[in-house]
């Protein structure tokens, strides 16, 4: 496939303005004038995997979106990462994952039912979840079935996790919602804000609610409903439990 | 809480809760509630395709084919089912059914007194003659019951209710007419709802269409048009026999119901154009969807995050380590960097021979321009005008300039590659069209460096005046001949021309 000058100019001026704008709707003059031309699609596909990036179009708009493989842009996400990268603190990052893997559950369940998932979720409904998953995961652990290390970073979440309160004295007299890892809240807030800069997600301060947005759902569905990109992402993850237990069997 | 529908409610209640009560059944007990109810229905449609067979005994044969359909007829008898019957017709001693409600008005109990059947008395006239048999049609209070449990049902038929209030006009029921045509307009505008929901619902996520919701819907086009303009045929017949209406009852019906009534039926008219409107547009977002995105469908239908990655994978089995769920999640975001234009970039086509990336201007950020480009605070405008100036004014004599090494002297050639300010402007012309201001801007506050420069320049020097208005382009002249240097600076060729409108 050879590209023309002028392909290689319309992809990567799409590239940038995706860079800076970082989602377009697909009849914004910008997106239309590339899509009509598959060359150009093409050759703007490239170019966002050359960055470790990869172009996402959900029928109504285009993402950009960093690889999971890594990538030389930062994110939101690296940014939250950097911010608990001491590691007394690395524990707090991992709930706050959990966190929004709880919530992601929740919004993306049967397909085959009308309404995806729940179509809103509360701070407390969350950290109830959490709770009960922590609980679940630890009764598990007494049969071992955890690898090492994934079995130590649940028992410090835990330990972390039970010993924090619901909120912190200020959020409890100014009944707001701030960011930090002195509360459960405090955490939730953490991840639910990381999702609403990115504009999956609007919160509803005073009910304290977590909406889904439609991108939200875009881009789940680009990332966890397609066959081979779940692979990927599992081989990514390394492979499963078992297949470590047979290589342990397989060294004895 | 509003105390004053309560009676009415309760009133409307009142009839379901006696229905097929105080009966003794044997056998049938159980499923008395039920075979009531199939009666009440069959009624009603033999009453909707005016199908006169509604005597006493054809209400027993009703009830015998109910119990057919519902694998009962075994636990019925002859005397059960005359007793199910009698008891829909009468009440115990006879009479009227009796219930009591609370009235706010009055402020006191009150007794209501209901019957599911009354006698129809149009087709009786004639039946009493032929073989004196009477026939029965559903009170309002059995219609109230049916439309209840139409209510649940959410396929609602538009056309048989467009039926029924035709038939209520006919027979010059106007209360009740309108009592349908209210209950149509807000059954139409709950549909309304519903189609709209599955649209926010197909955004979401396309595979919707193949959602037992969505695959309900999968008539053909030309099914739904039919289906649309039987109903716009429904709705001028209903205009028409309220015409009639108008005229052959003048001195029976008050004039003023039958026009708020019109009024009813056109806005019932309206919402379902609406809904019309809604439906089609689904069908349009759907057919889309599977011609220009059908990669939206691929994969194994039901691939879904709880299931698939939560309940089946990350839940039950843990990951290598607390760091792999970045990786899960990472994904999902955006890449963002605080992003410069560098001017480097401007040039380098010269090094790598392609042409710079140009942001396409976008009319909502006219003002974002700057957070683009780097450009540094305080920007020596004298010297940068004094620069500027010849160019400008070149575009106003000869309607462009191009900027190259001749046309400047050597002092000025110096100069330029002095001040990266006046360079960084050739750039931000590049980058958009400029329409000159009409109007001494006020506030220099909202302008781009741009429109500075030349409101400037032509505050300075009145010959420029000429621009007002004009749309300057600026482009790279003559690609082959590669960039302008002297020492201190490498740049492309630009060149500002006006465009003619």
């Amino acid at each position: 496939m050879s590209y023309s000058l002028e392909q290689v100019q319309q992809a990567s001026r799409l590239f940038f303005d995706l860079l800076r704008r970082k989602v377009i709707s697909l009849d914004d003059p910008a997106a239309a004038e590339c899509l009509q031309d598959t060359v150009a699609y093409d050759a703007l596909q490239y170019v966002a995997k050359e960055a470790g990036c990869r172009i996402m179009n959900s029928g109504h708009r285009l993402h950009l979106l960093v690889s999971p493989m890594g990538s030389g842009f930062a994110s939101n996400f690296t940014q939250l990462r950097n911010k608990y990268s001491r590691i007394e603190r690395k524990t707090h990052l991992h709930i706050i994952n959990v966190i929004i893997l709880v919530f992601l559950a929740e919004m993306d369940q049967d397909e085959q039912h009308f309404k995806p998932g729940q179509d809103s979720m509360s701070y407390i409904q969350l950290s109830d979840q959490v709770s009960a998953l922590f609980q679940t995961w630890m009764d598990m652990d007494e049969d071992c079935s955890f690898s090492k290390q994934w079995r130590l970073d649940i028992q410090a979440m835990h330990k972390v996790w039970s010993s924090l309160y619901m909120q912190t004295k200020s959020q409890e007299e100014g009944d707001s919602l701030t960011r930090g890892a002195g509360s459960r809240i405090g955490l939730i807030h953490e991840g639910m804000k990381l999702l609403e800069e990115e504009h999956l997600v609007f919160i509803s301060e005073n009910e304290k609610r977590i909406f889904p947005r439609e991108e939200l759902y875009e881009r789940m569905r680009y990332l966890y409903h397609d066959v081979d990109r779940y692979k990927e992402l599992k081989a990514l993850i390394g492979r499963t439990l078992s297949e470590k237990e047979d290589e342990a069997h397989a060294a004895h | 809480m509003n105390w004053n529908d309560f009676g009415e409610r309760n009133k409307r209640l009142n009839p379901l809760w006696s229905l097929g009560a105080g009966m003794n059944l044997g056998e049938l007990q159980p499923y008395k509630e039920m075979i009531a109810l199939s009666v009440l229905l069959q009624v009603y449609y033999l009453e909707l395709e005016s199908n006169e067979q509604r005597s006493r005994e054809d209400l027993v044969e009703l009830t015998w084919s109910s119990l057919e359909r519902f694998g009962i007829a075994k636990l019925g008898s002859p005397e059960s089912v005359e007793r199910l019957v009698d008891g829909l017709l009468w009440s115990g001693n006879g009479g009227d059914f009796e219930a009591n409600y609370y009235d706010d008005h009055s402020r006191q109990m009150a007794v209501q007194k209901y019957k599911y059947f009354t006698v129809d008395e149009d087709a009786t006239r004639t039946s009493w003659e032929e073989n004196g048999t009477t026939i029965y049609r559903l009170s309002e209070y059995a219609m109230e019951l049916i439309f209840m449990s139409h209510e649940i049902i959410d396929e609602f038929q538009i056309s048989i209710k467009l039926l029924e209030i035709q038939m209520h006009i006919k027979h010059g029921r106007v209360t009740r007419a309108m009592q349908d045509v209210n209950e149509l307009i807000s059954r139409v505008r709950k549909m309304t709802q519903q189609q709209q929901e599955y649209r926010n619902a197909l955004r979401r996520n396309p595979k919707h269409i193949f959602s037992e919701y969505g695959t309900q819907r999968h008539q053909r086009l030309e099914e739904i048009h039919q289906q649309f303009d039987e109903e716009r045929k429904h709705f001028d017949n209903i205009h028409r026999s309220l015409a009639r209406l108008a005229n052959d009852e003048k001195d029976v019906i008050d004039f003023n119901e039958l026009r708020l009534l019109s009024e009813r039926v056109e806005l019932s008219r309206r919402v379902h154009d609406e809904l019309a409107e809604v439906v089609l547009s689904i069908f349009e977002a759907e057919t889309n969807l599977r011609l220009n995105f059908p990669e939206l469908f691929w994969g194994a239908a039901g691939f879904n995050f709880r299931t698939h990655v939560w309940e089946e994978w990350v839940k039950p089995e843990g990951l290598p380590d607390g760091d792999s769920m970045e990786t899960l999640i990472s994904g999902l975001f955006s890449p963002s960097q605080d992003f410069i234009y560098p001017l480097a970039w401007a040039w380098e086509e010269q090094d790598v021979g392609f042409l710079p990336d140009e942001l396409p201007d976008d009319p909502d950020e006219a003002g974002d321009e700057e957070e683009v480009h780097y450009v540094p605070k305080g920007i020596p405008w004298a010297g940068v005008c004094d620069l500027w100036l010849p160019v400008l004014t070149g575009v106003a004599e000869q309607g462009s300039f191009t900027f190259s090494a001749e046309a400047f002297s050597a002092e000025e050639q110096r100069r330029w590659a002095e001040t990266p300010d006046a360079v960084d402007l050739w750039v931000q012309f590049f980058h958009t069209e400029i329409t000159v201001q009409e109007q001494e801007a006020e506030g220099q506050g909202g302008a781009d460096e741009c429109q500075k420069l030349i409101q400037q320049l032509i505050s300075g020097h009145p010959e420029l005046e000429v621009l007002r208005g004009k749309l300057l382009r600026t482009r790279i002249a003559n690609r082959q001949q590669g960039s302008i240097r002297w020492p201190g600076l490498e740049i492309s060729p630009y060149t500002i021309t006006i465009v003619e409108k």
